[in-house]
């Protein structure tokens, strides 16, 4: 499946693009004067003081593996081919297909599920201490029948003990023995400069309401070794999770994170104001969780978890992927008064009321993506896309086939559902387990839906217009103020932040249409708003009386899954100046890239197996890219 | 790899080896028809009595486990049986979970093997781009954004090659040139991690140009670029102490892929296989 029928643009033959920005006329034309000036510092070196990354880093922080309980039913794919699928390298998929990825990852998490960790390919193998107790022979008789109805009632069956308190299988030693075997492989994949393996495991609290946390190690094997993954059946309540990080951080001497996903899966309780029982939440409850929660997977398949059309009805591109119609196994429906507590633009509003009242913000956190693939294949790209697990992969019959079956049937989620999304960049200075995981916990980190859009963000009291002409805008936005992730606080007097903001398209995928900067704040009267804002756009569009930018167009040929870069922009840029600015309230910003639009993973698949999709099934998309947010607070 | 596959001697070994350890795992279910002994092992008794416990959350009584008991006895006879009479042979269930369960054994076994410092050399010798480290560029570069000049870009091109030319050999050539997020010097960069930022085959045509002095335009994903490299250091194929841990990692993967294989060849032909395929499938027999 390694076709590729993307029309990388000639970038001459592109047609005609305008940096936003070039309209207040720089010249641009050679100036002998600086080239006079430049060519006087002999003693300058253009390599030198770059203590800054200038590369960002792609990777995935969530991929699970035949290792998985779950994924371990369908998928024969175990740790050390993802991996090497990862790095690049052709593998063969659980159903005989050859895959390799168009371009490598610089560093990968295999989150396998705490669960039952590496219980799944003993029990297949007929592990008789595993045989001898009645749920793990009903399982294996079930997984072994050669039926795939009965295989996939069994793994459904398996999927829901995850929401069970007590473990349905005594696997103390298995568990021990798999996590050692799994530190030691990530060690020896772990090549510093050229491939990261951060260990990494997934903590997967209430299966069906999704509080699952992945948790990742900056150290190598000898420390993780040092503990087992934290499981549901050590504890159902996430505030538990953060005490045992604590207690490891404490005793072990190691480093670890958590990042939360799917909170549009949670029904309401993801990002609440009270702790888990219900009682006020404390303050120390607030701190641990801003100390390990320093991200949150924002997008993946199963949903954007960015915002939702009914929290922000102003917001054209709210939209996007949304799965809302249930819990995740579909067993408690969705009612509208749940998704404030469920999407991260409303959680990071939330942390804001919170922080007035706790003086600690339990929701701040930046944004990163994941697949979340139970196929041990980290794939997001539209045109090369394994899908959410392995019971059913590329196909005629995929789109409509089940993805996770609900005793409801309106609340059932079928092929054309999954998105093909995401990744997590990040800006380290080096491809290392400590610089990656350092930016991580900084959160100088960032989503994309899939495609690879370059995203730089900062934040200060003084960017000006002329910032925008400086050739290394990283260079100006590092010495003038503080990147993504980063705090700005005392607002010197009368002046209000400034952010520079530049993204440059994917080579290998479309254009940009926009790049939005979206404010979150908290008003005296602790009541919170959003608004969006549109920077820089491509092309000479005007916003209409209503304020609304008029659509960057379509270029996508569905029935041949093609566009062209005839329109958007390969980069843009620019400074804003938030216009409403109050020094003395909580607010927050945030930067989401738009691209133009594209095939979705649907319309590639329509088109290699000759089928026709129903109406309901988008075809074209346009991918984004949503930044960790910097966010302002007053002094008090 | 091909070294071991290649030794007829030490793959009888191995796979001997391998039939044994199977037997081994397998022989408390050994199954032959008619007489033989069936042994009750104290542990099969003990498993029994758990499973019976777990059901009906007590401990059975003597003359329960007495029953099952002889109901194990029955099953292992009836099963030997069957077997030796062929009725597993239509099942397909029954045959898919032997199948795995042998597949699994076969997996496990082939984590045996162990590399000598002799195969690890012959490995990295026979699979040198898989260690080759790519070059590496410390360069400069000038960006030129297509969409910005229109026609005047081959023409602002060779004026600003000129004027990078004539100046200093050190100048920082980045506030000649247009903007982008792209870096304006590369310390030391990766040729396969170039292509990941500026597009496919930018580092191939970097590769192309001389050290030490302007060149371009060499087109990216984003544009032309005017460059200058510092230094070059191409690709290089580091002897095995650069690399031991890699290649014993990707040895071992190789060999227990290519051993289960090479297992299963060894283990058809251990039999006369006779495939009659219909005439009207069309397929050539030979």
């Amino acid at each position: 499946m390694n076709m590729r029928q993307t029309p990388v643009c000639a970038s001459i033959a592109c047609g005609l693009v305008v940096l936003a920005v070039s309209a207040s006329a720089q010249d641009h034309t050679p100036d002998k004067d600086a080239v006079a000036h430049v060519h006087g510092k002999q003693e300058y070196s253009p390599y030198a003081g770059r203590s800054y990354p200038t590369r960002v880093m792609w990777g995935d922080q969530h991929l699970h593996t035949s290792v998985s309980v779950d994924a371990g039913t369908m998928c024969t794919v175990g740790q050390e081919d993802a991996y090497r699928f990862a790095r690049g390298e052709e593998v063969t998929t659980t159903h005989g297909l050859r895959v390799k990825l168009s371009r490598p990852l610089d560093f990968l998490v295999i989150s396998d599920h705490a669960e039952m960790y590496g219980l799944m390919p003993e029990l297949l193998k007929g592990n008789p201490e595993i045989l001898r107790q009645e749920i793990g022979k009903k399982w294996y008789d079930g997984l072994t029948s050669g039926d795939y109805d009965q295989v996939f009632a069994t793994a459904m069956e398996i999927v829901g003990t995850l929401s069970h308190k007590d473990p349905p299988i005594e696997s103390e030693r298995i568990v021990r023995d798999a996590w050692r075997r799994y530190t030691a492989l990530a060690d020896r994949y772990n090549e510093p400069g050229r491939f990261t393996a951060l260990i990494g495991y997934e903590y997967t609290t209430m299966g069906g309401t999704n509080l699952h946390r992945n948790v990742i190690f900056r150290d190598d094997a000898s420390v993780a070794n040092r503990t087992v993954p934290f499981s549901q059946f050590d504890s159902q309540n996430p505030e538990d999770l953060w005490y045992a990080l604590a207690e490891f951080e404490k005793t072990a001497g190691g480093e670890v994170i958590a990042i939360a996903h799917n909170g549009n899966l949670s029904n309401g309780r993801m990002f609440r104001l009270e702790a888990s029982d219900g009682t006020p939440l404390s303050r120390e409850l607030a701190e641990l969780r801003a100390h390990f929660e320093v991200l949150y997977e924002v997008t993946q398949i199963k949903g954007d978890g960015e915002a939702h059309p009914m929290l922000s009805p102003n917001d054209e591109f709210a939209d996007f992927d949304t799965w809302d119609r249930s819990n995740l196994n579909g067993t408690e429906a969705k009612k509208p008064e749940m998704l404030r507590w469920e999407y991260a633009r409303e959680a990071l509003k939330t942390g804001l009321l919170i922080e007035e009242r706790l003086g600690v913000n339990p929701f701040k956190f930046g944004m990163v993506g994941g697949t979340d693939s139970h196929t041990a294949l980290s794939t997001a790209e539209e045109e090369n896309f394994f899908g959410k697990h392995s019971g059913v992969e590329p196909g005629p019959h995929r789109w409509e086939h089940i993805v996770i079956k609900a005793p409801n049937p309106d609340f059932t989620v079928v092929g054309w559902q999954m998105a093909a999304a995401g990744r997590a960049a990040v800006w380290a200075t080096e491809n290392t387990r400590e610089a990656i995981f350092d930016a991580m916990k900084r959160k100088e980190a960032y989503a994309t839906t899939g495609s690879r859009i370059v995203v730089r963000f900062f934040g200060g009291w003084d960017f000006i217009e002329e910032d925008t002409h400086t050739r290394l805008p990283a260079g100006v936005g590092y010495e003038k103020g503080v990147p993504m992730g980063g705090d700005l606080r005392n607002a010197p007097g009368g002046k209000s932040p400034s952010f520079l903001v530049a993204a440059m398209r994917d080579p290998y995928s479309g254009n940009l249409d926009r790049i939005q900067i979206i404010k979150g704040w908290m008003d005296s009267e602790g009541q919170v708003h959003e608004k969006v804002h549109d920077v820089v756009w491509s092309g000479d569009r005007r916003p209409g009386p209503d304020g609304k930018l008029p659509s960057v167009g379509n270029t996508v040929d569905t029935g041949r899954a093609t566009w062209v870069n005839s329109i958007g922009a390969p980069e843009l840029i620019t400074v804003w100046t938030d216009p409403d600015f109050d020094p003395e309230l909580r607010a927050f910003y945030y930067v989401r890239v738009i691209e133009i639009p594209t095939p979705r993973w649907t319309a590639y698949e329509a088109l290699r197996f000759g089928i026709e999709l129903p109406d309901e099934v988008p075809l074209t998309h346009q991918e984004r890219a949503y930044t960790s947010p910097i966010w302002y607070t007053p002094s008090r | 790899m091909k070294g071991v596959l290649k030794e007829p001697l030490l793959h009888f070994v191995l796979l001997g080896g391998a039939f044994f350890a199977i037997d081994a795992q397998l022989s408390e279910r050994t199954t032959q028809a008619g007489a033989g002994t069936i042994v009750v092992s104290q542990g099969r008794i003990e498993n029994l009595a758990a499973l019976f416990g777990k059901t009906w959350q007590r401990p059975p009584t003597t003359a329960e486990l007495s029953g099952l008991v002889d109901d194990y006895v029955l099953e292992e006879a009836l099963y030997r049986e069957g077997v030796a009479l062929g009725v597993d042979q239509d099942d397909t269930i029954i045959r898919r979970r032997v199948r795995q369960k042998m597949e699994f054994v076969v997996n496990d076994i082939a984590e045996l093997a162990e590399a000598s410092e002799e195969q690890l050399v012959q490995w990295l010798a026979e699979h040198p781009e898989s260690y080759t480290r790519p070059g590496r560029f410390r360069f400069r570069q000038l960006y030129l954004n297509p969409e910005r000049r229109g026609d005047s870009l081959p023409a602002d091109a060779e004026e600003l090659l000129a004027e990078l030319r004539a100046a200093d050999a050190t100048i920082d050539p980045g506030p000649l040139g247009d903007v982008s997020l792209l870096e304006h010097a590369y310390p030391d960069i990766a040729a396969d991690v170039l292509e990941r930022i500026f597009g496919r085959d930018f580092a191939r045509d970097l590769a192309e140009v001389p050290t030490g002095e302007w060149a371009g335009p060499i087109e990216s994903a984003y544009g032309w670029h005017l460059v200058f490299i510092d230094a070059y250091t191409p690709e290089e194929l580091p002897d095995i102490d650069g690399v031991r841990a890699e290649v014993e990692r990707d040895r071992a993967f190789a060999q227990r892929k290519a051993l289960s294989g090479r297992f299963y060849e060894q283990l058809v032909a251990r039999y006369e296989v006779l495939i009659a395929w219909p005439e009207s499938m069309g397929v050539d027999p030979r």
